[in-house]
């Protein structure tokens, strides 16, 4: 069972400065005899808190290093500097990466290939309870037919194989894999993406019922910005493998404070034909390499705001408003051209 | 439509059933593979001749209602020996087949799915024996040993692994990529039972399409060989070893090369009938 | 009926014939689309929304599709009715299409400047020959000459609002961004000023800044190349942003359309209301999402009844008994239900 008590001094995770980085260089003969290694850089000093009981987002476009984040937490990749603590203790003193994966587990992006095709779907289910628990074969079937139960899915699942299941029903079975272990956290890496609008409104509500029921905080990664706001307390934006800005979730969509924010808000389309303020953004270029990233802020390129300072010197989060904070040189122009954009 | 509970035997039935070639070339094998087994059982009873025995007809008669595959030199009756060869080749075929998906499933896989020395190695000596034509490799072998089925039948595997092991590398290396591997290990599972229980059951499929059709192959590279004079021991019958004996009868008896040699072809053309079928099957299953 | 109307779609029914059964992908669909017009096909997976494109331009399979009946008008001309040589004039110039995976539309081993050439070389072979419409006889002739050809490549480019066209011509698809290749998609489309393109899931695949650029660009593009857009997508919000008109389409059927202000602000249709309320806003402390009970039906079977009844959470007993047209509520807005009669 996961320890949570309300005196806990230190939060559920606590990430820091962490950073991911993966060679470029094909296989083990290439590098050998060019000697040559790039890194791309996917996450660069990344800093995320969760709490007990709580929903944090971490919302961002392709490429911003978002879902190596995730990896890295969970414990599937390595990380380059920075630490991971987990209730407390710092995961790299985690002697057995399983307790880790007790704690945490991921609900991961794509419901079709998160299931393995020639596995039943009580099997899939039970088996972090086979690496993780040492609970007989009854035992872990009582609880697989437990959490499936608990994510809407009766027994006539069990045996089914992935291809005789809907899109919303993999993505079911997806969470209840994630929550069979009785973890403390969980993340979801684009949770909905796949889904038709329907499917995805009862899997965001299934979602908000599991957080009740087990006592669970979340860490959703996201593109979606209305996901976010519906289901996250607070929020972290990240962009080319940082976090340029974060705080309340409320606070952060409604009233975005960094470039890159007032951007991506500006961008999501509103169901409201009459708010088309879709077609007023104003970004230009595209996501930038995490090889080679532009000296400096790494968004001034297509920051309308962009002065020399922004390409000299990066600017660090700093604190913005009640929790919030944001890491930009001229945060204070970009206060007057929010509330202009949200009038 | 053939509908089962069992999803898994489901799924076998809907890649059999899937076209018409499917049909027809798992007809043609279950048949060939049942007589095989009959044949292997119970010997030369269910024959209609002695298949080694002479003169049980006229020297070198025509096909006709008694020999219906005609009589040779010595009198033997045609279609007994071919029967009685069946077992042979299938066993043969079978079992090179089988060992060199096994083994290069198993080499594949790893290989794919760890990558590093393992991958490297495995690949370079799969190059080296690409490099060598195979059955100049597999004559040479043959010689080596000596005649014989069982020796042919190393000859044959030692030259017939590398493609699965190739092939088993690269599926190997589209499924590590794929998500539910990496839930495997959020999920504690060691890397020997990803391999067996994620990696190779999803590799399996396409392996067994190409492997079908390679059973024909089989066939007619040890039908070569044994028409080279590697194989068997004469007066037991082998199909190869029947075109070869038979063919300068091809003018004055022609019936004694062609039936041996016509079917030979008729079960290679089975397996790749199944085979192709099979893969068609396969594509679509991945597509849907 | 629309006389000046771009597309004129009437009570067309598209049946696919699986080794499981008939499945009816599109059932009874009138709709029509303006000049300047950009009107949204809305629905979820399996509604018929690409099947309806792809009927339009005339991509689809046939086997397995079948067409049961209705016409698919194009400036009065029923594209249904003519041979597949003489559809095949109309593709590319007059009706253009551009579909969800840039990685997959643009030929791996060819530079862009190469493929936008080839479809600007067909659309000036076809103006000469081929469909004979006041359009194309005003669209320039083929001059032969690499400096105008390149020209013409980089005002394809220049259109689409690429930057650096020149260096942009000539690399392979590969080097560009999602959002770079779409763009270079909707060039070649437009290239050839088509008077409707057809865009299924434009932007779905994209990332949502990249996603509001290219919606951006294909919505002022229209005024500059004179053309309709039929945008197929399952984001009503994406829709509301974009469309002058929408239609839901629901099980084959269009359940409901009309400009894109009243059905936002007065949805008549129940699956119309159900996908609103199913779109996330605010957080979880306002209001706990409503989605729609049950799920999609099975195509097979085709009864008598209002395909959404069983969802419905307004059913009544005629309902169950038969199927709403689609009617006129008000002004251009219409309905396919008892409720609304």
């Amino acid at each position: 069972m996961p320890a949570i008590s309300t005196n806990e001094e230190h939060p559920l995770l606590q990430i820091e400065e962490l950073a991911v980085y993966f060679d470029v260089g094909g296989s083990f003969s290439v590098p050998l005899l060019t000697r040559r290694t790039a890194h791309v850089r996917a996450v660069d000093g990344v800093t995320i808190d969760v709490g007990v009981g709580e929903t944090v987002a971490v919302v961002g476009e392709s490429g911003c290093g978002k879902s190596t984040l995730a990896r890295a937490v969970l414990g599937l990749v390595e990380s380059k500097r920075g630490s991971i603590r987990i209730q407390g203790q710092d995961s790299a003193a985690l002697k057995r990466s399983k307790d880790r994966f007790k704690t945490i587990q991921m609900v991961f992006q794509d419901p079709d290939s998160s299931l393995d095709p020639t596995m039943k779907i009580k099997d899939t289910v039970s088996e972090p309870l086979v690496g993780l628990s040492s609970m007989n074969k009854n035992d872990r079937e009582k609880k697989a037919v437990e959490v499936l139960n608990a994510v809407g899915l009766d027994n006539k699942f069990l045996d089914r194989l992935p291809r005789q299941l809907s899109g919303g029903q993999k993505q079911r079975v997806n969470i209840a894999r994630a929550i069979v272990t009785e973890p403390s956290l969980v993340i979801l890496d684009e949770p909905t993406s796949a889904l038709d609008a329907s499917v995805q409104a009862q899997i965001l509500n299934l979602l908000l019922e599991l957080q009740e029921k087990y006592n669970l905080s979340y860490m959703i990664i996201t593109h979606n910005i209305s996901v976010a706001e519906y289901l996250s307390d607070r929020t972290y934006v990240m962009y080319a493998g940082k976090i340029v800005e974060h705080g309340p979730t409320n606070a952060v969509i409604n009233e975005p404070r960094h470039p890159y924010t007032i951007a991506l808000i500006t961008s999501a389309p509103i169901p409201d034909p009459k708010e088309r303020n879709l077609l007023k953004v104003e970004i230009v270029g595209e996501v930038p390499s995490v090889i080679n990233p532009p000296p400096g802020c790494r968004f001034h390129p297509r920051c309308p705001y962009a002065q020399q300072k922004c390409s000299d010197q990066e600017p660090i989060l700093e604190p913005i408003g009640p929790e919030r904070f944001a890491a930009c040189h001229f945060i204070d122009r970009t206060a007057r051209a929010a509330g202009e954009a949200s009038a | 439509m053939i509908k089962v509970k069992n999803p898994r035997i489901q799924s076998v039935i809907e890649l059999l059933t899937y076209n018409n070639e499917t049909k027809l070339g798992f007809l043609l094998v279950s048949g060939l593979v049942v007589s095989a087994i009959v044949i292997a059982l119970t010997g030369i009873s269910v024959l209609p001749y002695d298949p080694i025995k002479q003169n049980v007809g006229p020297a070198l008669g025509a096909p006709s209602l008694q020999h219906l595959f005609g009589t040779d030199i010595l009198g033997r009756d045609v279609f007994s020996r071919i029967l009685y060869a069946t077992p042979n080749d299938v066993f043969v075929s079978f079992v090179v087949v089988g060992v060199s998906l096994l083994v290069g499933a198993l080499l594949g896989a790893t290989a794919g799915y760890r990558g590093g020395l393992l991958d490297e190695a495995l690949m370079r000596y799969t190059d080296i024996i690409f490099a060598i034509p195979a059955l100049v490799l597999a004559i040479s072998i043959a010689v080596i040993l000596g005649p014989g089925i069982i020796h042919m039948m190393y000859a044959l595997l030692i030259i017939w692994w590398p493609p699965y092991a190739r092939l088993a590398r690269g599926e190997a290396l589209r499924v590590s990529h794929q998500n539910y591997i990496e839930a495997a290990k959020a999920s504690g599972i060691g890397s020997i039972r990803i391999l067996t229980r994620h990696v190779l059951p999803n590799i399996l499929t396409p392996m067994l399409a190409y492997a079908t059709i390679d059973i024909g192959s089989v066939v007619i590279i040890y039908a070569g060989l044994s028409y080279l004079g590697l194989s068997i021991r004469p007066p037991l019958p082998e199909w190869g070893a029947m075109v070869s004996a038979y063919q300068d009868y091809l003018v004055s008896a022609p019936w004694l090369p062609i039936f041996p040699a016509l079917v030979i072809g008729i079960v290679v053309v089975a397996f790749s009938i199944l085979g192709d079928g099979l893969r068609d099957a396969v594509e679509a299953a991945r597509i849907g | 009926m629309e006389d000046n109307s771009v597309l004129n779609v009437d009570q067309l029914s598209i049946a696919y014939e699986l080794k499981t059964g008939a499945v009816r992908a599109v059932d009874n669909v009138s709709m029509s689309i303006r000049p300047h017009e950009l009107v949204a096909a809305v629905g979820e997976s399996g509604c018929g929304k690409t099947t309806l494109g792809l009927s339009i331009i005339g991509l689809l399979p046939s086997p397995p599709a079948k067409y049961l009946s209705g016409e698919v008008n194009f400036h009065g001309k029923n594209l249904l009715s003519l041979a597949p040589d003489e559809m095949r004039l109309y593709r590319g110039t007059e009706i253009a299409m551009i579909f969800q995976e840039p990685m997959t539309s643009l030929n791996p081993v060819f530079k862009i400047g190469d493929q936008i050439q080839e479809a600007i070389a067909l659309r000036d072979s076809r103006g000469k020959k081929g469909v004979a419409t006041e359009r194309n006889r005003s669209a320039s002739p083929s001059r032969s000459g690499t400096n105008t050809k390149r020209k013409q490549i980089i005002d394809v480019l220049n259109l689409v609002r690429i930057p650096d066209p020149e260096r942009v011509a000539d690399r392979y698809p590969f080097e560009l961004s999602g959002g770079m290749r779409q763009r270079v998609m909707i060039g070649i489309a437009l290239a050839q000023k088509p008077s409707l393109l057809i865009a299924d899931e434009p932007t779905t695949a994209l990332d949502v800044t990249t996603q509001a650029q290219v919606l951006k660009l294909m919505k002022g593009l229209m005024e500059e190349v004179d053309t309709s857009i039929l945008m197929i997508t399952h984001d009503l919000a994406v829709a509301s942003q974009v469309a002058d008109r929408i239609a839901v389409m629901y099980a084959g059927q269009i359940v409901e359309d009309g400009e894109v202000f009243d059905l936002f602000s007065h949805p008549l249709h129940p699956y119309t209301q159900g996908l609103l309320a199913c779109i996330p806003s605010g957080s979880k402390e306002g209001m706990r999402l409503k989605p729609i009970q049950g799920s999609t039906p099975d195509l097979r079977s085709i009864p008598a009844a209002c395909k959404f009844a069983p969802r419905c959470p307004y059913v009544m007993k005629r309902c169950e008994a038969a199927k709403p047209e689609l009617t006129i509520k008000e002004g251009s807005h219409r309905v396919a239900c008892y409720l609304h009669e």
